[in-house]
């Protein structure tokens, strides 16, 4: 598709955001007119504005949304998406026994208030920015896993200061300095070459689909012909990272900066590119398919050339266009890929794919959260908010018959979800009260004759490594015959932890240990028949360690334990 | 299911005589042995492939040249000549067939260790199944409970090399993918020792109420899907075939013969998954990045290598099983002339053994010219599709075949129309 296309393209675009604008500021003002206008009111009515469109988008293909969901599925599925674990006893009787009529509004905003709120975020930025399987010294790559993990706290820092995102990406795309005082640096690292040296192919793909939702991965080599991209796109963008360096600590990246000449200090690493061409000019490299050797003019994405001194620093100038409230691209990036999170789904799919010929399915909801996120300057916590409390996202994941693809498409159905790594690790550890857990079965010590060590890193890793999900696709199932062995046969898991430990030293009895059970796993009470066959298989057995064990085993291995539904 | 041959009494001679292998080996598998013996049927093929991870180097192996770094001594067939450090397996060599003009125009390591596990260049957004997934849902058995692809991690040297390739089914489907045994004298993880476990039973009865009502009210295919995994993981459990995870039944001798390396391990444990049903092995060893030089680390490995894989062959051999095992040596690529420094994806070696081929030969030429000879191949080239093609051809896969991916996407089981290595067949 010809360039002019794509510029065409984007000006109805921009034509229709102007419309829908004004259509939204409407309803909002109609609102403010309300003589008890509220924050809570405020987000009534976005979420009507949402509500409307999907159901009307269901009417006509002749779907029926499911009903919402009962106040304990709600309860468990929000504790998991927003804390990343399940909530424990005292907290899922106070919600269930509440006779509040606001108690879910009131649940979410309190979980928003919670720590969990930016630790989850901050993992699933963590994961999305450095997939589990990049090489790391675990397992015989160099990717530093303590400073993957402080990348992730840091995002989990600044989402629990409810820090504005493009605030946030800001500090990401122009960070220069040491790791150990930014340990965002190490997103240039990340996504930098197989040995982690900054890269600026590798910058320009990871900025374009994670704040840009842009797919422009086939253009690095060459026009892209499914797509409106040209290979000159991509590079213009790349231009902006040409200076990017950095310094190694032995095999350990240390710090990134953006200066001029020959690279200094330890370890210092220039970019891949031997480019010698003036600041802001790019030489496509050599094994790229077409115009290898052609020089390309720095430029914001589809737009002007930009002019810049020779030693101008290139990323504050990026920054400021890419995390700006008039980018067409940035603010609905983050809507769409933080809606995916919840619905497994974006609203444009697939996530970074957002060009303008690429609809999406619902777009007055990605325009009005768009605007709200906007409007809010970039609120994140705003922006969860509103999500949650629609009733699409509210609704029950019952499958009704053969529509449940199309209804879950729609969003009259919500996903049904695999808990992610983290989420299994930290239910894991509630449900048997073992904040150590441990489910290793190799240690450092073994065998180091050459040529036959064994990488293994420290329990976290290793449930890491082990418990992979898609990060990309909450709804696939990836598990298969080792991670149910270990929840089958390991110790840990078999034997019941702290948690029964308290229970046998507390002489609890068998009827209300089985109802504890059932609270800190599946945050409900057993439903008779539950109770029944869990009474009668402790009942046939003296021993109510084992059984209780043996209660709280097959409650880890049920399906409803492993799913956020 | 596996067929287990009896021993033929001249090749255990034979195999004696080398100081492979001193008395006769028992079936450890009786029941399958006795099923075996009963069978007329034609056992299927199955493949270990023997990955070293990071690139071998050539010139260090199996590609000696005039001038290298190492000695060259004769093998079985004449004209042929491996390095000094490989004599056990130039005894076999009549079981081998080298292809020394490997020309595959990757250097980058993920890249070229996708390439030369799919077949296919990477590209972002789409992922291409791995050969051993292709393996298990073409010639699979779906009745075995054990997955029909295995994968046994048989150590490091060090951490380079980058990012291991870990085999996925893509739109094969999950039930393709290989299970991982982490450390070949471990067996398998979380894997009990008993079969029998009373209170197991009870819990899992307790558990199978609940799930059935489970299913019943949220049928989305999520949970079938948990369920099915579960299950897959009770049966292997369950299973007498599991005991091929468990090294110790197999006498000394024969553990001694394989060597106490873990690759050692790894090849002894692949011959007992092939027994058991399984249909590929993929073996990886990691740390062959030898930048500073191959000569140093490939004497050091060599050792082990030597021994693990001759006695893999003759062993499979005497069993009767190497005519319907295809082993398959590689890494990504090779390294460059003389030192072995550099990557090298223009002119590298792998070799074949068993599988029904035509062994004892050497497929391809490198050139023998000037101060770095090898760089350049001078008599047939093999490119990735052509290898790839001729794994399938010599596994009865249909190679020609095309696979629907997500989004109704046609897409050929081997890149492009390439060709088997016709020569091995």
């Amino acid at each position: 598709m010809s360039r002019t296309f794509l510029s065409m393209a984007r000006k109805t675009l921009l034509g229709v955001t102007t419309a829908l604008f004004v259509l939204h500021q409407v309803e909002l003002q109609a609102e403010t007119d309300h003589p008890n206008s509220t924050k809570a009111l405020e987000v009534e009515k976005v979420t009507q504005i949402i509500d409307r469109e999907i159901t009307q988008k269901l009417k006509d293909q002749n779907l029926q949304s499911n009903p919402l969901t009962s106040d304990a599925e709600f309860m468990r599925r929000v504790y998991l998406d927003v804390t990343g674990c399940t909530p424990n006893q005292t907290e899922a009787q106070a919600f269930l026994s509440s006779q509040d009529p606001h108690k879910r509004a009131q649940l979410i905003d309190t979980l928003l208030q919670d720590e969990g709120f930016g630790t989850q975020q901050g993992r699933v930025w963590r994961d999305w920015i450095a997939p589990q399987e990049l090489p790391s010294e675990g397992n015989g790559g160099n990717q530093p896993i303590q400073a993957t993990r402080n990348l992730g706290k840091w995002f989990a820092d600044q989402f629990n200061q409810n820090k504005p995102w493009n605030q946030i990406v800001h500090e990401v795309v122009t960070v220069d300095g040491q790791l150990k005082d930014k340990p965002q640096g190490l997103f240039y690292s990340l996504t930098g070459t197989d040995t982690g040296i900054p890269e600026p192919a590798g910058a320009t793909r990871a900025i374009t689909s994670l704040f840009l939702g842009l797919d422009l991965q086939c253009a690095q080599c060459h026009d892209d012909p499914y797509k409106e991209w040209k290979q000159t796109d991509f590079w213009a963008q790349a231009a902006f990272f040409k200076n990017v360096q950095s310094n190694f600590n032995g095999r350990y990246f240390a710090a990134v900066t953006e200066t001029f000449g020959k690279p200094t200090g330890k370890g210092a690493k220039k970019i891949t590119t031997r480019d010698r061409s003036n600041n802001g000019l790019i030489t496509i490299p050599k094994d790229s398919f077409e115009n290898a050797g052609k020089v390309v003019e720095m430029t914001y994405l589809l737009s002007e050339k930009i002019q810049v001194e020779a030693k101008q620093p290139l990323r504050p100038i990026l920054s400021e266009w890419l995390t700006s409230k008039d980018n067409p691209y940035f603010a609905k990036a983050f809507v769409n890929r933080t809606w995916s999170y919840f619905f497994a789904r974006g609203i444009v799919e697939p996530i970074d794919d957002m060009r303008p010929s690429n609809k999406p399915s619902h777009p007055k909801v990605l325009e009005v959260l768009t605007q709200e996120f906007i409007q809010s300057k970039f609120d994140v916590k705003h922006l969860v908010r509103l999500i949650l409390n629609t009733d699409a996202y509210q609704r029950s994941s019952l499958s009704i018959e053969k529509e449940d693809k199309k209804l879950r498409e729609s969003f009259g159905r919500y996903p049904v979800k695999v808990l992610s790594t983290d989420q299994l690790y930290d239910s894991l550890r509630q449900a048997l009260q073992d904040p150590k857990l441990d489910l290793r079965t190799y240690d450092k010590k073994a065998l180091r004759r050459f040529g036959e060590s064994s990488p293994v890193g420290d329990e976290y890793t290793e449930f890491q490594r082990l418990f992979e999900t898609d990060e990309n696709d909450s709804t696939h199932f990836t598990h298969g015959i080792p991670q149910f062995l270990a929840l089958l046969n390991h110790p840990q898991v078999s034997s019941g932890g702290p948690k029964v430990d308290k229970l046998i030293k507390a002489k609890t009895e068998p009827q209300q240990a089985v109802n504890e059970l059932y609270f800190e796993t599946l945050s409900r009470p057993p439903s008779p028949d539950e109770l029944d066959e869990a009474l009668e298989y402790i009942q046939e057995d003296p021993d109510n360690k084992r059984t209780y064990s043996g209660v709280l085993w097959m409650l880890l291995n049920r399906s409803e334990f492993m799913l956020v539904r | 299911m596996s067929l287990n041959r009896p021993i033929d009494r001249r090749e255990l001679l034979k195999l004696s005589s080398m100081g492979l292998l001193s008395t006769a080996s028992v079936p450890w598998f009786e029941t399958l042995a006795q099923g075996a013996a009963q069978s007329t049927q034609k056992r299927k093929k199955s493949c270990i492939l023997l990955w070293m991870d990071g690139g071998p180097s050539q010139p260090h192996t199996f590609d000696p040249k005039p001038n290298g770094e190492f000695k060259s001594i004769p093998t079985t067939v004449p004209g042929v000549h491996f390095t000094e450090y490989f004599p056990k397996m130039a005894k076999v060599m009549n079981e081998i067939a080298l292809v020394r003009g490997m020309s595959t125009g990757e250097g980058g390591h993920y890249r070229a260790k996708y390439l030369l596990h799919t077949g296919y260049a990477r590209t972002g957004g789409f992922e291409h199944p791995a050969i051993g997934c292709i393996a298990s849902h073409e010639i699979g058995d779906p009745n075995n409970e054990l997955p029909a692809f295995v994968t046994i991690d048989a150590g490091f040297d060090k951490g380079n090399g980058g990012r291991l390739y870990r085999s996925v089914p893509a739109y094969l489907g999950t039930r393709h993918a290989p299970l991982l045994v982490r450390d070949p004298s471990k067996g398998l993880e979380n894997l009990p020792e008993e079969a029998e476990n009373t209170e197991l039973d009870r819990r899992l009865k307790l558990l199978k109420r609940s799930e059935g009502r489970f299913a019943k009210k949220v049928s989305d295919p999520l949970v079938r899907t948990k369920q099915a995994a579960f299950d897959r993981a009770v049966r292997l459990m369950r299973s007498d075939r599991s005991k091929a995870f468990n090294l110790e039944s197999e006498p000394t001798y024969l553990r001694e013969a394989y060597g106490h390396h873990k690759f050692g391990k790894s090849c002894l444990m692949a011959r007992r998954l092939l027994e058991a049903g399984v249909s590929f092995v993929e073996i990886f060893h990691r740390g062959w990045d030898d930048h500073e030089g191959a000569a140093k680390r490939i004497k050091e490995r060599s050792p082990w290598m030597d021994t693990a894989i001759a006695t893999l062959i003759t062993d499979l051999k005497q069993r009767g099983m190497l005519e319907d095992t295809l082993i398959v040596w590689m890494g990504e690529f090779g390294r460059s002339p003389v030192d072995g420094k550099g990557h090298y994806a223009r002119a590298w070696t792998t070799f074949f053994a068993g599988g029904g081929l035509k062994t004892g030969q050497a497929i391809g030429k490198t050139d023998e010219k000037g101060k770095r000879p090898g760089g350049t191949v001078v008599d047939r080239p093999v490119s990735t599709a052509e290898f790839m093609a001729t794994i399938c051809y010599a596994l009865g896969i249909d190679y020609t075949k095309e696979y629907i991916a997500d989004g109704n996407r046609p897409i050929h089981m081997i890149d492009g129309h390439a060709k088997h290595i016709h020569e091995l067949f």
